[in-house]
C-alpha cells in the first residue's frame, strides 16, 4: 500500500466521522472568534457602564410601529418597583438605535498592538443606547464582549497546557520506559502518588502557591503551568507503555546493534512512531484542561480581574438567586460545554481514523 | 578467530511486587562456549525456549551476560588470537565497543518488525553509515545506499519508499543490506527465513551464502529448521533448555546423531515422501519443561527414552567424543 | 461430503474489491484428508472461513455454491448455519490460545459447547469431555479439565481444541494451519494425533497448510493454491512424485534438503503477489520459468488429465506437451 493511500484513508475516515466534523467546524469558528475578539465584540470588555448594571440581553428589532427599519434596538430605562424597590429595565420605545456594520465604538488595542476604535458591528460612537447581546454584568460591562475575551484565556490555556504536558509527559514517559529499572520505578511510583490525590484540591493547592501580587498575565501562565503539571502524568503513562513495547521491537534492537545512541534511538525511532498516538492523546486531554482552568477560576484561585476567563465569568453566577435574577450570566457555561464537547468529538474522530484498534485510552 | 564465547550464561530475573524483588530466574542460557572465525557458519538449532535467540542477543550485546566472557579480536590482529583479544563486558572501553558494533551485526526473524515503519528505506540503510561516519558527504551516502540495494538484488529507486510497500522477502533483503552496510565481520542471523514464504526462503539463503563468500563474514545462524541449518552450517550446535547438548559437523550429525534429543528432533521433521510417513509412532512425547524451574540433572531426562538413574541427578557435561564432536549425554560419555 | 463449485470470495475494501478466492471448485470426499496448500495470501484460509460461514456477510461478496451432503450452505439462515457449524463441520485454528476465553477453565468451555449442541445431563457431559481429553492424549485429564488456558502450553491447548471440536463427532473437520505455531516435536505429536483420530472416527478432514512436508505426512489428496486459484489437484503421491504445474514444481524443488549442500538452492524468482495486485492472465506468469505468450492475458482453464490429476496451466492444453 502506498503511503499516500494510507494518509488518504486516514483523512477519509476522519472526514466521515460526522460529529467530529461538527466539532471541528465549531472549534474553527471559536478560535477565529477569539483571535478577532476585540473587533467582533461591540464594546471594550473592560468598560463599565453606570446605570446599566445587570441589563438583560437586548432584543434586536426590525420594525418600528410596523415600519421596516432594518436591525435596531430600543433604548432601555431603569424602573424601580415602588413596593419591592427592585430594579428592572424596560424598553424605551421612543429611542431607536440602529445597528451598523463596520462602525466605530470604544477604543481598544488590537491584539495589544495598536489602538483603534473599529468594531465589526455596533451602534456607533455617539449612540446613547447600548447593544448588549448577552446582557450586562453587575458593573454594566457587556457579557458578550467579555465571553469572547474570556475565550481567549480559556481556549488557549487548554491548548498551551496540553502542549506543555505532552512535551513533558513524552520525555519523562520515554525515559521511564526506555531505561527501565529504578528510574522507571521511581517515576511510576511518583506518578501513582500524585494521581491518587483528588484532582481539584490539588489544582487549588498549586494555584494557591501563585503569589497574589502577580500581574494577570503571569497568573495566566502560572495557571497553565499548574494544569500542565497535573496533565503530563497521564501522557507519561501512555508513552511509557508504548515505549516498553516499542523498545523490544526488532527495528529498535537493530538500531542499538548498529551503535546508535540512546538519545537518537528515542528521538529517531521511538517518538516518531508514537506521534499519531500523541496527537490523539493531546486532543482528548484538552477538554480536561479547559475544565480545569474553569474550575480554578470559578473558585477564585485562577485568572484575576481585569483579565477574564469563562470560569471567572461563571463565578458571577455562583448563587441560585443570582441565576434566577440574571440567567444570562450562565452563558459562559454553555461556551465551556460546547468547546469541551467539540474537542471530545474531534478527538474521537482522530482516534477512530488514526488508531482503529483503540490502543490509546482516554487520559 | 573473531569471537570466543566462554561459558556464557544468561538468567533473566523475574521481578515481583512493588519493590521489584527478584522472585526467580528464567534460566535462558547455561554456560555456552564456542569460537567462530572468518567465513565460518555456526548453526544453532533447537525449539522455542531453548535459548538460541538469547544466545544471539547476548553476543550482539542486546543483553549483558549474567556470567561468562566474550572475547573479540579486533580487525588486523586475528593471528594473535587471545593475546590481543578484547573482552566484551558491561563497561567495555568506548572505542573497542564501537568497533565491535561495526563488526557484529544481526538479521531478525520478523521482516515486518525489523524495519522502522516511519523511515524510508534510504534512511534505514543510512543509519549505520551515519552512526559510524563512514561517508564523507551526502552524495557519497546516497551512492553507498544505492550500492547496498543493488547488492541485495533490489533497485536504488527503492530508497525513497517505505517498508510497508514491500513484501516479506524484499524486507528481509533490506534487513540484510542494513546488516552488511558497515562490512561487518560477523552476522547473527536469527531465524532469517522462518517467517518467509517457502518459495522465497531459498532466495534469501542463496543471497546470504553469496555475501558470505564475497566478504568472508562469519555467521551465527539460528534456526529451528534442521534442513536449513544443515544446508548453511559448517558446525551445528543443538540446544535444549538453555544448554548445548551436541556439537558436530552437519554430515556427522545427520549420519549419526549422538544425543537422544538430536535424533528425536530429526525424526520429527516431515520427510516429504508420502510413501514413507514417519510421524506419530516414533516421536518424542511430552513437552519441554519450563526454564524457570528446569529439572535437576540432565535437562532432557524428563522426555528421554533412554533415561537412566544418574541422568536425574547428575548433569552430563559437554565432552569431546571422537573427532570434532561434542555431546552432553551419559549414554555416550562414561 | 462437501462440494464447492465456482466459489468466489471477494472482500470490499477501501482499495477496491480484493479477489481473495477466485472461482475455485473442489470436493471433499468421505473419510479422506484433503490438503489445501499454498503460500501466504493464496486464499486457502479464506476458503476455509467461507465454508464455515464465518466471513462477515456485509464485507464480502460470495458467489458460487457450497454443498454439504447436497444441501446448499450459502442459502442457509444464520441460525441453521450455526448448528451445522458445530455438529456437522468442526474447525480448529492456528492459534489455540486465541480460541479460548482466558477467563474460564477449558472444562467449562467444553461443557458450554456440549450444552449448546446436545441434551446430555451434566454428568454425562462431563464424562464425555474428560473422555475426549484422554482421547487426544492429555495426561491427567481430570486435572487439566479444571485448568485455565494460560496454564497450558500451545501444544496442549491445540489438543484441547481438537478434543472440543471432535467430541461433537462432526462429519467434517476443517484444520487451518493447526501445527504452524508449534515446535517440530510437538507438531509431530499433533499430526500423529489428527491422523489417528481421523482413521478411528472416519471424519473427513480439510487440512490447510503452507508446509508441503506436513502435507506429505497427512493428506490423501492435495490441492495447490496460488493467488486465489487452485492450480493443481491430485493425490499426494502424484503431486509429490510427478508435479505438473510450474509453481508446484518450483515449490517442491526449492525445498532446502540435505543433498544440495554447498550448491545454490533452486528457487522461484520474484515474490508472492498481494491480493489487490494479482496479475492479469495466469496469475503465476510473472514468476513462471516456462511462460507462454498467451499466459500474460488468458487465464488457463482447469485441464483434467488421465488419472485424477487436474492442472490449470496452458502447457498442458491438448496438442501441447509438457
Amino acid at each position: 500500500m502506498k503511503d499516500s493511500q494510507t494518509s488518504a484513508r486516514v483523512r477519509r475516515a476522519f472526514f466521515k466521522h460526522k460529529l467530529g466534523m461538527v466539532g471541528l467546524v465549531i472549534l474553527a469558528i471559536l478560535y477565529l472568534t477569539i483571535l478577532f475578539a476585540d473587533v467582533i465584540s461591540p464594546y471594550n470588555y473592560l468598560e463599565t457602564h453606570r446605570n446599566f448594571e445587570h441589563v438583560p440581553p437586548s432584543r434586536i428589532r426590525w420594525k418600528h410601529e410596523d415600519e421596516w427599519k432594518g436591525p435596531f434596538v430600543y433604548g432601555v430605562k431603569k424602573v424601580r418597583d415602588p413596593e419591592t424597590l427592585a430594579v428592572s429595565y424596560q424598553e424605551d420605545q421612543t429611542k431607536i438605535y440602529p445597528i451598523y456594520w463596520f462602525t466605530q465604538g470604544e477604543t481598544y488595542k488590537f491584539l495589544g498592538l495598536w489602538e483603534t476604535d473599529f468594531h465589526l458591528f455596533g451602534l456607533g460612537k455617539e449612540a446613547k443606547g447600548f447593544l448588549f447581546l448577552f446582557g450586562a454584568d453587575r458593573f454594566g460591562r457587556d457579557v458578550f464582549s467579555r465571553i469572547l475575551q474570556g475565550g481567549r484565556v480559556s481556549l488557549t490555556a487548554g491548548l498551551i497546557g496540553t502542549f506543555i504536558s505532552v512535551v513533558i509527559g513524552a520525555i519523562i514517559g520515554a525515559l521511564s520506559g526506555y531505561f527501565g529499572g529504578w528510574i522507571d520505578t521511581l517515576i511510576q511510583r511518583f506518578i501513582e502518588i500524585l494521581r491518587s490525590f483528588p484532582r481539584i484540591p490539588l489544582w487549588l493547592t498549586l494555584a494557591l502557591i501563585l503569589p497574589p501580587g502577580w500581574p494577570s498575565t503571569w497568573v495566566y501562565l502560572g495557571i497553565v503551568v499548574v494544569l500542565a503539571f497535573i496533565g503530563w502524568m497521564g501522557v507519561a503513562r501512555v508513552v511509557r507503555g508504548m515505549t516498553l513495547s516499542l523498545r523490544e521491537k526488532e527495528f529498535v534492537i537493530a538500531s542499538r546493534i548498529v551503535g546508535q545512541s540512546n538519545f537518537k534511538i528515542i528521538t529517531k525511532h521511538l517518538l516518531p512512531n508514537m506521534m499519531t498516538y500523541l496527537v490523539v492523546v493531546a486532543t482528548l486531554s484538552i477538554p480536561g484542561m479547559i475544565l480545569g482552568e474553569s474550575a480554578i477560576s470559578f473558585l477564585g484561585l485562577g485568572i484575576k480581574e481585569p483579565m477574564t476567563s469563562w470560569g471567572l465569568l461563571l463565578k458571577q453566577a455562583q448563587s441560585l438567586s443570582e441565576i434566577e435574577a440574571h440567567p444570562w450570566l450562565m452563558l459562559p457555561g454553555i461556551f465551556i460545554m460546547v468547546s469541551v464537547l467539540s474537542f471530545n468529538f474531534v478527538g474521537d474522530a482522530l482516534r477512530d481514523a488514526l488508531d482503529p484498534y483503540r490502543t490509546v485510552e482516554k487520559v | 578467530m573473531i569471537l570466543k564465547v566462554d561459558k556464557v550464561k544468561k538468567y533473566f530475573p523475574i521481578k515481583k511486587g512493588i519493590f521489584l524483588l527478584t522472585a526467580g530466574y528464567v534460566r535462558a542460557l547455561e554456560e555456552v562456549s564456542f569460537e567462530i572465525s572468518e567465513g565460518q557458519t555456526i548453526g544453532v538449532v533447537g525449539e522455542s525456549g531453548c535459548g538460541k535467540t538469547t544466545l544471539g542477543r547476548v553476543i550482539a550485546k542486546v543483553y549483558d551476560a549474567t556470567s561468562g566472557r566474550i572475547f573479540y579480536t579486533p580487525h588486523g590482529k586475528e593471528n594473535n588470537a587471545i593475546a590481543q583479544a578484547a573482552e566484551i563486558r558491561k563497561n567495555t572501553e568506548k572505542q573497542i565497543m564501537k568497533n565491535y558494533r561495526k563488526d557484529v551485526q544481526m538479521i531478525f526473524q520478523d521482516p515486518y518488525n525489523s524495519l522502522d515503519p516511519r523511515m524510508t528505506i534510504g534512511d534505514i540503510l543510512a543509519e549505520p553509515l551515519q552512526v559510524h561516519k563512514v561517508c564523507s558527504s551526502e552524495a557519497a551516502l546516497n551512492e553507498t545506499v544505492s550500492q547496498l540495494l543493488l547488492k541485495v538484488g533490489l533497485y536504488p529507486e527503492y530508497a525513497s519508499r517505505y517498508p510497508h510497500e514491500f513484501s516479506g522477502g524484499q524486507r528481509q533483503r533490506i534487513s540484510i543490506a542494513r546488516a552488511i552496510a558497515l562490512h561487518p565481520r560477523m552476522i547473527i542471523c536469527d531465524e532469517p527465513t522462518s517467517a518467509l514464504d517457502v518459495s522465497v526462503q531459498s532466495q534469501i539463503i542463496n543471497l546470504l551464502k553469496d555475501l558470505q563468500k564475497e566478504y568472508q563474514m562469519a555467521y551465527l545462524f539460528i534456526s529451528h529448521n534442521l534442513d536449513v541449518i544443515y544446508h548453511v552450517s559448517d558446525w551445528i550446535m543443538v540446544m535444549y533448555l538453555g544448554n548445548v547438548v551436541e556439537i558436530a559437523t552437519p554430515e556427522a550429525l545427520f549420519e549419526d546423531p549422538l544425543h537422544p534429543y538430536t535424533s528425536a528432533l530429526m525424526k520429527a521433521i516431515p520427510n516429504w515422501n508420502p510413501e514413507e510417513r514417519s510421524l506419530g509412532e516414533t516421536t518424542l512425547q511430552g513437552e519441554p519443561p519450563s526454564p524457570i524451574a528446569p529439572p535437576s540433572g540432565c535437562p532432557f531426562h524428563t522426555r528421554c527414552e533412554f533415561v537412566m538413574e544418574r541422568c536425574k541427578t547428575d548433569k552430563p557435561r559437554l565432552s569431546e567424543i571422537g573427532q570434532d564432536r561434542k555431546v552432553a549425554c551419559h549414554l555416550r560419555v562414561q | 461430503m462437501i462440494a464447492v463449485n465456482h466459489l468466489q470470495s471477494y472482500f470490499k475494501t477501501e482499495d477496491g474489491l480484493v479477489k481473495a478466492v477466485d472461482d475455485i471448485s473442489f470436493e471433499l470426499r468421505p473419510n479422506e484428508v484433503l490438503a489445501l496448500v499454498g503460500e501466504s495470501g493464496c486464499g486457502k484460509s479464506v476458503t476455509a472461513l467461507t465454508v464455515m460461514g464465518l466471513l462477515h456477510r456485509n464485507k464480502t461478496v460470495l458467489k458460487g455454491e457450497i454443498l454439504f451432503n447436497d444441501k446448499s450452505l450459502l442459502d442457509l439462515p444464520p441460525e441453521a448455519y450455526r448448528l451445522i457449524r458445530g455438529e456437522k463441520i468442526g474447525m480448529i485454528f492456528q492459534e489455540p490460545m486465541s480460541a479460548f476465553d482466558p477467563l474460564y477453565t477449558v472444562g467449562y468451555q467444553m461443557l458450554e459447547v456440549l450444552k449448546a449442541h446436545t441434551n446430555l445431563s451434566i454428568e454425562k457431559q462431563k464424562q464425555r469431555a474428560v473422555h475426549w481429553l484422554k482421547n487426544v492424549g492429555i495426561p491427567e485429564a481430570e486435572k487439566r479439565f479444571n485448568q485455565y488456558p494460560h496454564e497450558m502450553s500451545g501444544g496442549m491447548l491445540q489438543r484441547v481444541m481438537i478434543a472440543m471440536v471432535l467430541m461433537l463427532q462432526p462429519e467434517v473437520l476443517i484444520a487451518d494451519e493447526p501445527t504452524t505455531a508449534l515446535d517440530v516435536t510437538i507438531q509431530a505429536q499433533v499430526l500423529g494425533l489428527i491422523r489417528n483420530l481421523q482413521k478411528n472416527e472416519g471424519t473427513s478432514v480439510l487440512f490447510i497448510t503452507h508446509d508441503l512436508g506436513v502435507v506429505a505426512e497427512i493428506a490423501d489428496r492435495v490441492h495447490v493454491m496460488y493467488a486465489g486459484k487452485i492450480v493443481e489437484k491430485g493425490t499426494v503421491s502424484q503431486v509429490f512424485h510427478h508435479p505438473l504445474h510450474p509453481y508446484t514444481i518450483g515449490l517442491l524443488t526449492s525445498r532446502v534438503v540435505k543433498g544440495k549442500k554447498g550448491k545454490e538452492l533452486p528457487f522461484i524468482r520474484g515474490y508472492v503477489p498481494r491480493a489487490y495486485e494479482f496479475p492479469e492472465g495466469c496469475r503465476f506468469h510473472p514468476r513462471c520459468p516456462r511462460k507462454l505468450p498467451r499466459c500474460e492475458h488468458d487465464n488457463p482453464p482447469e485441464i483434467s488429465l488421465e488419472t485424477e490429476n487436474c492442472v490449470a496451466c496452458w502447457l498442458y492444453e491438448k496438442g501441447e506437451s509438457a
